[in-house]
């Protein structure tokens, strides 16, 4: 057993969930959601032995690090945070809504990277720079807020979507849009705090590294709109009571923002974070 | 003692704080126009719009990267005007909850079993104390504080959850006002440079545009070292071993590496990068292919200004070396400094005689400006010595800083992750039975509390005390019926 069976075994599980979800939208029952959702928890539980072992794998080859240093890892671990926030927000706010975008999504997101074409799977050796217990907290909550986002971003869709075709079958199947938007909210409620954790981790790495905790770089500089945009979501909702469709727009924002400062920067703008 | 007020100011539906939230600040009177002007920076709206403005220049910024925008007066203005809207809402939002916090919430509130949104009623057996006695357990395993009232033969409980979480968004502006202000101490009394140390070379001030700025102590490079990954051309890690001198006494040693800098001084040092340095006298050697006349080429390692025998009582003497070789217009040697062009000017000699000397180019053998010479004397390498790269940053600001991120991550999970919530119970005897009356109600959005609700009365209900209430299946049902 190595760690890509492990993890192509995760995949399965998404896309079984998927299916199962999708099974859902012809047979809401409970049982039905709660089967996804199981399935899920499952593939969650595999991807992330599988990358555990990744990591041990990386110390038998004499490097040694956690599996968060190269585009291939950080999708791994994209798809493993969006699955792992879906059970946790199903399990905090019980909407089985978030199933039906969050399992196609990590199995997407994971079948990508599985599958593309020019994708480095390989365990590299750290740069000087990276080799710090920082990379793993650092990464780690920043990804959560990605997963996090991602399926606001998701939902956001499914509520503009059902809200201009409140009568169609399928869109009835969705809870009602409050909820969705609610949820909505709950996974930016879970993904701000968790970015300005993973910002200020990386502040502090960055002045354990180079000598400053902030330097303009443009993946940081990103990462700072990125949160100007979820703030503005949160001061414009909770405060002025700015919910539905206008919340639902600046969510989309703030996720093209996420993408952005994940795969935008290392493509289009050069900086300290080119590596991943 | 037991205010009214507050219980109903929570009573406003979707209601986001304490204080008046979406309802605008009554309006200033329009005499007074500096009550206007603070009317506008206590806005949300200004707040909002502030934060728009530094995220899209920011984002120009990085697109245009010639454009140092974070430098500008618009920006810092920006974040000047930021830290002044924070400061007076943080203000007000402060009074207001230390004035809330000296107020208790009743137990005692037939209004809230007669009007909240989120109601529930059991009808159960047993007696009152029995059932009041479950209800108080039900509510501490859900981790809320319980206070309880007996008034007419009837119990009232109150579980009051996440009560820090009202604290959570002041302290989140607050530390984020600390940020601000590190950084701004930073940028007015930090400084920050780089500094290449030659090996065995000691070093006492830090080059700076305009003045050199004195370390305050010296600086010496033992070593500086690059760990390569195994089998590989790829660096693991860069070390320099550092001296710290005060008055020629050794006061610290420390071997740096990029992610572990050496603090003295209040400066602190990282290793930033490194380099080659040309070899000189006294460091490093120039390697010269020697082949005598019909004889066979061997190598030579000669240190710069030292003669190094040669077999048959003559001596090759390597006078100088430039790592960039020009002439400039005036016919004067220099050296362009980048390593594209090196050349040492060799001699041979014979005791003190010299039989031929002259320039010779690592890029061009064979080149002897038209000499005709005897040896073959080819500049075929060089070894020089490293330098290391050093950052050297003074930064007054950041204790600031780590403590307002600190606060910051702690009170957002404060703010987000707890959930400020109260329950009320009405215990009383209906009938022959016991009737269990709930209320729910959250300082923001109550409906987020029905899946708790559910869990609650779940709990009470005696067989059903494992499986939470699935609102689904019943809503499910229609759906399908719809079909």
């Amino acid at each position: 057993m190595n760690s890509s069976t492990l993890i192509g075994l995760s995949l399965v599980g998404y896309l079984a969930s998927a299916a199962v979800y999708f099974l859902y939208l012809s047979t809401p029952r409970e049982g039905v959601a709660r089967l996804g959702r199981r399935i899920m928890a499952v593939g969650v539980a595999l991807q992330t032995a599988g990358m555990l072992l990744r990591w041990r794998e990386s110390y038998q080859m004499g490097i040694g690090h956690a599996p968060m240093s190269n585009m291939y890892e950080s999708l791994l671990l994209f798809a493993l945070c969006i699955a792992a926030v879906h059970l946790w927000l199903e399990h905090r706010h019980h909407a089985p809504a978030v199933g039906i975008v969050a399992a196609p999504l990590a199995a997407m997101v994971l079948a990508y990277t599985e599958f593309a074409a020019g994708m480095n799977r390989a365990i590299e050796p750290l740069f000087p720079a990276l080799r710090s217990n920082w990379l793993t907290a650092h990464v780690l909550v920043c990804f959560v807020a990605y997963g996090a986002f991602a399926i606001s971003a998701a939902l956001s869709l499914v509520y503009l979507w059902k809200r201009r075709n409140p009568n169609l079958g399928l869109a009835k199947v969705f809870p009602s849009i409050e909820l969705i938007d609610d949820i909505s909210y709950r996974a930016v409620a879970l993904g701000f705090p968790m970015l300005t954790m993973g910002i200020f981790f990386g502040a502090v790495w960055a002045n354990v590294a180079w000598g400053s905790y902030w330097s303009w770089d443009p993946k940081e500089t990103w990462s700072l709109i990125t949160w100007l945009v979820y703030a503005v979501y949160l001061h414009a909702r909770l405060v002025r009571g700015w919910s539905g469709p206008r919340a639902a727009l600046i969510s989309l924002v703030g996720f093209g923002a996420v993408m952005f400062t994940y795969f935008g920067v290392n493509f289009l703008l050069s900086g300290l974070h080119s590596y991943a | 003692m037991q205010t009214r007020p507050t219980a109903t100011a929570l009573d406003v539906p979707g209601a986001a704080a304490p204080e008046p939230p979406r309802t605008p600040l009554p309006a200033p009177a329009g005499r007074r126009p500096w009550a206007k002007v603070v009317h506008q920076l206590i806005s949300v709206r200004l707040a909002i719009g502030l934060l728009m403005a530094l995220g899209i220049l920011s984002a120009i910024g990085t697109l245009v990267p010639r454009w140092d925008v974070y430098h500008t007066p618009l920006f810092s203005a920006l974040i000047a005007a930021l830290a002044v809207n924070i400061s007076v809402c943080s203000f007000r939002r402060l009074t207001t909850l230390v004035r809330q916090s000296r107020v208790t919430i009743d137990p005692v509130d037939d209004a809230i079993h007669a009007k909240a949104a989120l109601r529930e009623q059991l009808e159960l057996d047993g007696s009152v104390d029995e059932q009041a006695g479950r209800v108080r357990q039900a509510f501490r395993s859900r981790g809320l504080a319980v206070s309880q009232e007996t008034r007419g033969g009837k119990v009232y409980l109150l579980g009051e959850g996440g009560k820090l979480a009202v604290w959570g968004p002041v302290a989140t502006h607050l530390s984020f006002l600390l940020i601000l202000a590190g950084g701004f101490i930073g940028s007015i009394w930090g400084f920050a440079g780089d500094l290449n140390i030659p090996e065995g070379a000691t070093v006492s001030e830090l080059p700076y545009p305009g003045r050199d700025i004195p370390l305050g102590f010296d600086l010496r490079n033992d070593d500086f070292d690059i760990e390569y990954y195994p089998g590989t051309q790829q660096p693991k890690e860069y070390r320099s071993d550092l001296v710290v001198l005060e008055n020629g006494r050794e006061v610290l040693k420390k071997r740096i590496s990029v992610n572990d800098p050496l603090i003295h001084g209040g400066l602190r040092i990282f290793q930033a990068s490194y380099g080659q340095t040309p070899p000189g006298p006294g460091s490093g050697d120039v390697h010269v292919a020697v082949t005598p006349p019909g004889g066979t080429a061997s190598e030579v390692h000669a240190p710069i200004g030292r003669p190094v025998a040669l077999p048959g009582g003559k001596s090759l003497l390597v006078r100088g070396f430039v790592g960039s070789f020009r002439v400039s217009d005036g016919g004067q040697i220099q050296d362009a400094g980048d390593m594209q062009n090196p050349a040492a000017y060799i001699a041979l000699l014979d005791g003190e005689t010299v039989l031929q000397e002259g320039w010779r180019f690592q890029r061009y053998p064979g080149f002897t400006h038209g000499q005709d010479v005897q040896w073959g004397l080819e500049l075929t390498g060089f070894h020089g010595g490293q330098y290391t790269g050093l950052r050297v940053s003074f930064d007054p600001g950041v204790p600031l800083v780590y403590a307002g991120g600190t606060l910051l991550c702690l009170a957002l999970m404060l703010s987000f992750l707890q959930r400020q919530r109260r329950f009320w119970a009405r215990i009383e005897p209906a009938r022959d039975r016991i009737r269990i009356s709930l209320a729910g109600r959250a300082l923001r959005h109550s409906a987020a509390l029905e899946p708790e609700m559910a869990l609650l009365s779940a709990s009470l209900r005696p067989a059903a005390a494992s499986a939470p209430a699935a609102p689904a299946p019943a809503k499910r049902a229609k759906r399908r019926n719809h079909r």
